[in-house]
């Protein structure tokens, strides 16, 4: 068999120009003067990784994870409290955070995978989910319910995560989402991938090749959920402040899912890209209507959702993978 | 030592009564054909022996170790392949990733030798053509074809394979049956589930009859078709054969 170059390769061709987004990125926010654009980026940046992250269970195990802004909130939280509760050094805070993400993404496949649910149960068990722990997020003493966690000490420290400039925000930032890019890639690349594969497909064929389908599911989900979980606890750093409503925000869940579902969950340049280019859009748009209202974000962005899935169920990605096909002669 | 022995198994769904007392014993080695009329049992029998349907009773070895109960991941990990009546490609996926899929046994082999294993598979079953053709692409006889591919690639002791040559033209039955006696030279006990009289009779060392659930009859297969009960399941009360 001759050897074929390393971009003919669909997945090594995405990962290259994912890579080459993140290090442009990096390059124009090196470059950046404006608190308020390297704000806009670190934001875009912070959607693309979780879009990606979301796109292993959401796209490559096919579960239709509607409620995804959990893991991130726990995250958030996980840092927010150990940090200014227990002085939890915040790169620790990150690892526990994925850590605290991964057991309840394990327990929510677990829960759902024992009764069976079908995937619109269980698209509606994970969004009411996210909305009960707000609830008690909102109601806990101990959490400073409705107003939240402050991170007060604002300090240019390495170590603990905190700079007073905007910049280093979005050079970690970047570190999270070529690390989400990475684990996206190597999961396709692996035995795991073609379980997953096969059960999106498939799910009784899957287990009839001796592919536990359940273990596979709850494998994706764990890896998605311990991803937002870190980016969360990040989220906390760079935002120095969380409230309930904003980290289990069901606008901002839809708004996360806008990018990898319109610009193809089974990709990854699909949700990098859509993210990058959605995210600023949203927030135009957030200028343009003003940010009190958030059904009516719920109204548009469940309406593009929906549009997305039933329309696109590749995404752009598609068009991008059929121009890849025929660059490259691919059969 | 039986491979494959199933004793009074009986699946029922409401009233119905789809597998009604079954007693079977598949030694290692053989190729056995399964008959029966439409709806006389033998897919339920299938999927109730590869674990996706639980049996109400009854008894289910292989090698002599229960597996009733088990997931069907579970089953086939221990060495029991199936193909279904309807065929179930992962369609988004390439002819090669899908037999790549079963030929990784649920990950006890490596993604490499599982890509050398699928291959070799592919080519076994002659489907070079179509490697790198997404399956959902692939006309009904190919799809047929990538069911068997894939199932043979999970490496079994046991292949069941429920209705393969439906539809095949009578040159791709031949090829089919040349197939399936190659697999069993290598190794591998087969129960074929068919319609196709022909393929059967030429394939099978021992048959059973189904109908309505129940075994009506066992044996020789030149001699088994000819039993008056056996010709009365198929011909009987209608009479216009």
């Amino acid at each position: 068999m001759t050897r074929r170059p390393f971009l003919a390769d669909w997945l090594n061709w995405q990962a290259v120009v994912a890579f080459g987004f993140v290090v442009v990125t990096g390059l124009a926010g090196g470059f950046a003067g404006s608190d308020y654009f390297l704000q806009i980026m670190v934001l875009a940046v912070i959607y693309a990784a979780m879009g990606t992250a979301w796109s292993i269970a959401g796209g490559l195990s096919g579960l239709l994870l509607l409620g995804y802004i959990s893991f991130f909130g726990i995250g958030a939280y996980v840092d927010g409290l150990l940090f200014t509760k227990y002085g939890v050094n915040p790169w620790l805070c990150l690892v526990i955070g994925a850590a605290v993400a991964a057991a309840l993404a394990w327990l929510i496949a677990l829960v759902t995978l024992r009764f069976g649910l079908s995937e619109d149960y269980f698209a509606m068990f994970t969004v009411a989910l996210s909305q009960v722990l707000k609830y008690i997020l909102l109601n806990w003493e101990f959490a400073g319910r409705a107003t939240g966690v402050y991170l007060t000490v604002v300090k240019d420290d390495f170590a603990t995560l905190s700079f007073v400039d905007r910049k280093p925000y979005l050079f970690i930032a970047l570190a999270l989402l070529a690390l989400v890019i990475l684990v996206n890639y190597a999961i396709q690349r692996s035995r795991f991938g073609y379980y997953l594969a096969a059960v999106r497909e498939n799910e009784n064929a899957a287990e009839a090749l001796g592919i536990d389908a359940s273990r596979a599911k709850t494998g994706a989900m764990v890896v998605s959920g311990a991803l937002a979980g870190m980016i969360g606890a990040f989220y906390c750093q760079f935002a120095t402040f969380i409230d309930p409503k904003q980290v289990f925000s069901l606008a901002t869940n839809f708004e996360m899912l806008l990018g990898p579902v319109l610009g193809g969950r089974l990709s990854i340049v699909g949700p990098v890209f859509g993210a990058a280019f959605l995210k600023p859009l949203q927030d135009l748009l957030r200028g343009w209507l003003g940010g009190e209202a958030d059904a009516l974000y719920l109204v548009i962005y469940g309406a593009v959702l929906m549009v997305g899935i039933l329309l696109l169920p590749k995404g752009f990605a598609a068009y991008v993978e059929a121009w890849h096909g025929r660059r490259y002669g691919n059969p | 030592m039986t491979l494959l022995a199933l004793e009074g198994v009986t699946k029922r769904f409401g009233g119905l009564t789809a597998v009604d007392g079954v007693s079977l014993a598949i030694e290692p080695g053989e190729i056995v054909g399964v008959i029966g009329p439409n709806g006389s049992g033998k897919t339920t029998l299938f999927a109730t022996v590869s674990g996706f349907l639980r049996p109400e009773a009854g008894a289910i070895r292989l090698d002599g170790q229960s597996i009733v109960g088990l997931k069907p991941s579970r089953i086939a990990a221990l060495g029991i392949a199936r193909t279904f009546q309807v065929v179930q490609p992962f369609a988004g996926l390439t002819v090669r990733d899908n037999v790549v899929a079963g030929a990784l046994r649920g990950g006890r082999e490596s993604l490499a030798d599982a890509r050398r294993v699928a291959d070799e598979v592919i080519a076994r079953c002659g489907m070079e053509g179509d490697r790198n053709k997404l399956a959902g692409a692939l006309p009904i006889v190919g799809r047929k074809r990538l069911e068997v591919a894939r199932a043979l690639a999970t490496r079994p002791k046991l292949l069941l394979l429920d209705e393969v040559m439906a539809g095949l033209r009578p040159t791709e039955v031949d090829q089919a049956i040349e197939l399936v006696r190659a697999i069993r030279a290598s190794g591998v006990t087969v129960i074929v589930v068919e319609h196709l009289m022909r393929a059967v009779m030429a394939l099978s060392e021992r048959l059973y009859v189904l109908r309505t659930g129940a075994l009506i009859a066992a044996g020789d297969p030149r001699e088994v078709i000819r039993r008056p009960e056996v010709v009365e399941a198929y011909f009987g009360e209608a009479g216009h054969a």
